[in-house]
């Protein structure tokens, strides 16, 4: 046996050693059933979220967004708080899928086609709040460089035009990704198709693949292509949000740190997002033997690594604001901790950075209850991160006569409530309709599935023809 | 033709390694048209079967150039050239703000290119005909069996001696792969004309629904840019006041800044008499009166006062002023016609104020001399 085998013999990362015919099955199978009440009762709840939200949004398009809590001086609040907090969410798919993949972490790929699902639901649930903050979302498309009868161009020195392209390229590469990654399976799931209309899909949707070699060798350097690229897209796009604060000259948002903290802080929620996701869906599912308590505690391990790195930007943070020696800059720090939301400020810290130690402690990491529990409190601490540095650096900088609070109208909590409905239909969906592990990923993973060749067997072969069958 | 050649075979195995055993035997008989079929990619497959890496990588390096290059020169065209704004004073070509967007861009490109190159170009998919799909093993060999295909096309083929050449190997089975009838929804044939007249269809449709909602989506609400507000308007209801109307009333015993009383509003001839033009005859008047006479009077009465304007299409055609009807008017008469309208005329009392009238009269007057001039004007 050779050594590849010998290290995925000694940490297996599928249970109960199936064969590769039973991992389609546990995979596919859900897929082709009606599903069970629990689904339809999950899909009511966050279906009706989601209408609720969009409804709301609607309104507001109608109305005006006078309809929320944002004021002077407090002009970005829960919409921007929102956005990055939903586009941190989907970092995690990409480090999974691509960041992962780079290092060979093979681990990964039970659970890459998951998360990177979530990113792409999550970059479309972050989507909505910019679009809806213009006001006119109905004129959303003026954003784009688009020549026009008005001859305006926008202005490329403008964070807010980056974070444009970065977002539009991010969700193109990401959903371009998922789906190279879905083509085989789809293949797959083409064969074992339920009905015609299925099958008819699922063809459509495959491209005819057969699973030739000549075709995967194209393949496997897209997808390594495509994770090359992707590693620095992910890091950029964060970088970049952050860049909305950070080229401004706001207290509090003026400062170095924010690019590697928004990235490590958008890893961290991220991760936690995916293990309360995953956490429910193998239970429900039954792929527990597929998506093992190894994954998960490697997932709790990022967790707990970002966490420290998140807690490490907060206190270099409060660090240079005594440093710099700046009056208006210590005050705003002093403000976040002692202010009026120092609620947000001690939620955030407790959630992101306390709370997560436990998983300094095996049996933390390795217990279902423990690490569900945490996972849901650092999206909770992780909200309020975004809402601490959007709010409490607006309310009050410079000028004293222009100091005001923000408070949240209904309107704000239904979109935000409405936007965890979107993002929860659209999984909920995607677990329906399409293969939520990577069957083809995996069963790649499996020790039956490697060839043990003699390394003179490969050396200067002679080079086969194409086959056009 | 009635009986189907074959394009191929397939055979089956249990594991890699008896597929590799089954491409061995295969080539010691002299094939070299052959490929493996499997669920995943097999690891040191391309090896065995010769193959040297992917060049998709060049692909990518070369659109990720040309999407960095575009994205420089765009915003370097946009920012520096066509529509130079000041930010900050900085320099209009500001290349370390352009670095942001370059790069998403020649991501963008790159990912675009890669993906498009694997499946397209590389490929060549679609292959929903492809005769694989119609082989009995293929839910097999998308699930857990691996298979070995031979190309008819090599000479060595022979769809009734070839199977006898796996013989004594672990084969699961064997099977000849014939080509379907190109199927009428797959056609890979793009330039097909029930297509075509798709497409235009398509485009006929969204050209048309793109018309209507330009032509009538934007008279609806909120669409309307704020048409409909709760503001005062003239000759409007207003909840603002108790008696309900926009307008309001001089307060009584006033009178409006300004206001000089006209007295000649039913008696022009009477203008024409009693009125004198108090406005001098400088450059400045004339330059004054010819804008206001271009904004107000051009659109009907024409650039040189010969009613010729724009508007004459729509609205009823003014007469000329140059008659000499209207050369030997008063500057008083004119003003009346200004002040109060005549024929289809309306008033401009409202719009143009009563020194912009009487420089209005001036310049018309030069236009009425330089069309009628006389001999002394030459001199």
């Amino acid at each position: 046996m050779n050594k590849a085998a010998d290290i995925l013999e000694a940490t297996p990362m599928v249970l109960g050693s199936p064969s590769l015919a039973q991992i389609d099955q546990e995979v596919a199978v859900p897929m082709g059933r009606i599903p069970g009440p629990t689904w339809w009762a999950a899909f009511a709840l966050s279906g009706l979220s989601m209408l609720m939200g969009l409804s709301l949004m609607g309104y507001t398009a109608y109305r005006g967004i006078g309809l929320w809590g944002n004021n002077s001086p407090v002009f970005w609040a829960f919409p921007i708080v929102n956005f990055v907090f939903w586009i941190g969410i989907g970092h995690a798919g990409t480090l999974i899928s691509a960041i992962l993949f780079l290092f060979r972490q093979r681990w990964r790929n039970a659970i890459a086609r998951f998360a990177e699902a979530m990113t792409i639901f999550a970059v479309m649930t972050a989507a909505t709040f910019p679009v809806m903050h213009m006001g006119r979302p109905w004129l959303a498309h003026w954003v784009f460089p688009i020549p026009n009868d008005m001859r305006l161009w926008v202005n490329f020195r403008s964070p807010l035009v980056w974070d444009l392209f970065a977002i539009s390229t991010y969700f193109t590469v990401s959903l371009m990704f998922w789906y190279i990654g879905l083509i085989p399976d789809l293949a797959a799931m083409r064969e074992r198709a339920p009905t015609n209309a299925h099958r008819i899909i699922y063809s459509i949707l495959s491209w005819g693949w057969t699973g030739l070699n000549r075709h995967w060798r194209h393949y496997e350097r897209a997808y390594l292509i495509l994770a090359g690229l992707s590693t620095p897209l992910v890091v950029s796009v964060h970088t970049i949000v952050s860049f909305d604060f950070a080229t401004s000259v706001i207290p509090g948002w003026h400062a170095t740190i924010l690019p590697p903290y928004f990235v490590a802080g958008a890893v961290f929620s991220g991760f936690a997002m995916v293990l309360t996701v995953l956490i429910v869906v193998r239970k429900a599912f039954h792929m527990e033997h597929l998506i093992t308590l190894r994954h998960l505690e490697n997932m709790n391990k990022v967790v707990l690594a970002t966490s420290l790195i998140v807690g490490y930007a907060y206190c270099v943070e409060l660090f240079t604001a005594w440093y710099s020696g700046e009056s208006i800059e210590r005050f705003t720090f002093l403000n976040r901790v002692t202010g009026p939301y120092w609620w947000a400020f001690a939620l955030m810290v407790l959630c992101n950075v306390l709370v997560p130690q436990v998983h300094w402690f095996r049996k933390a990491r390795t217990s279902i209850l423990p690490m569900f529990v945490v996972s849901i409190l650092v999206n909770v601490g992780m909200w309020f991160e975004r809402f601490v540095i959007v709010v409490t650096s607006l309310h009050r900088d410079f000028l004293p006569s222009s100091w005001g609070m923000y408070k949240p109208t209904l309107v704000d909590f239904g979109i935000l409530l409405g936007s965890f409905g979107l993002f929860f239909t659209l999984v909920l969906v995607f677990v329906r309709f399409l293969p939520a592990i990577s069957m083809t990923e995996v069963k790649a993973s499996m020790p039956q599935a490697q060839l043990s060749v003699h390394p003179e067997e490969i050396i200067g072969q002679p080079e086969m023809e194409e086959v056009s069958v | 033709m009635s009986e189907k050649e074959p394009v191929g075979a397939v055979v089956l195995f249990k594991t890699p390694d008896d597929l590799v055993a089954g491409i061995r035997r295969a080539q010691d008989r002299g094939f070299t048209r052959l490929d493996s079929v499997s669920p995943y990619p097999i690891h040191k497959m391309d090896e065995v079967l010769g193959k040297g890496p992917s060049r998709l990588g060049y692909v990518a390096a070369i659109a990720g150039l040309a999407g960095t290059t575009l994205a420089k020169t765009a915003q370097w065209w946009v920012s520096a050239v066509d529509y130079p704004l000041n930010i900050g004073g900085n320099p209009l070509f500001s290349y370390p703000a352009f670095i942001p967007v370059t790069f998403e861009l020649m991501v963008l490109f790159s990912s675009l290119a890669t993906v498009i190159g694997m499946l397209v170009v590389f490929n060549r998919l679609p292959q929903y005909g492809s005769s694989l799909l119609k082989s009995k093993f293929i839910r097999d060999l998308t699930c857990d069996k691996y298979g070995l295909v031979l190309d008819a096309a090599d000479p060595k083929f022979s769809p009734d001696t070839t199977r006898a050449i796996f013989d004594g190997l672990e084969t699961l089975g064997f099977d000849l792969l014939y080509r379907e009838r190109p199927s009428p929804f797959f056609s890979q044939r793009i330039l097909s004309v029930p297509f075509l007249v798709l497409l235009a269809g398509v485009a006929l449709l969204c050209s048309s629904a793109t018309r209507l909602v330009f032509r009538y989506g934007g008279a609806v609400p909120p669409f309307n840019f704020m048409k409909a507000q709760e503001k005062l308007n003239p000759q409007h209801e207003s909840n603002a006041f108790p008696d309900k109307t926009g307008m309001r009333p001089a307060v009584p015993g006033t009178v409006a800044r300004g206001l000089l009383p006209y007295p000649y509003a039913s008696d022009a001839e009477a203008a024409g008499r009693d009125l004198v033009n108090p406005a001098p005859v400088t450059t400045s008047s004339l330059v004054r009166g010819r804008d206001r006479y271009a904004i107000f009077c051009q659109p009907c009465h024409g650039r040189e006062a010969d009613a010729r304007g724009t508007l004459t299409a729509a609205f009823p055609k003014p007469p000329t002023l140059h008659s000499s009807k209207a050369r030997g008017w008063m500057d008083g008469r004119i003003y009346a016609v200004l002040t109060s309208g005549q024929n289809a005329m309306p008033s401009y009392a409202s719009q143009i104020n009563r020194e912009d009238r009487w420089l209005i009269i001036h310049y018309l007057r030069a236009l009425q001399r330089a069309h009628n001039a006389e001999e002394r004007d030459l001199k």
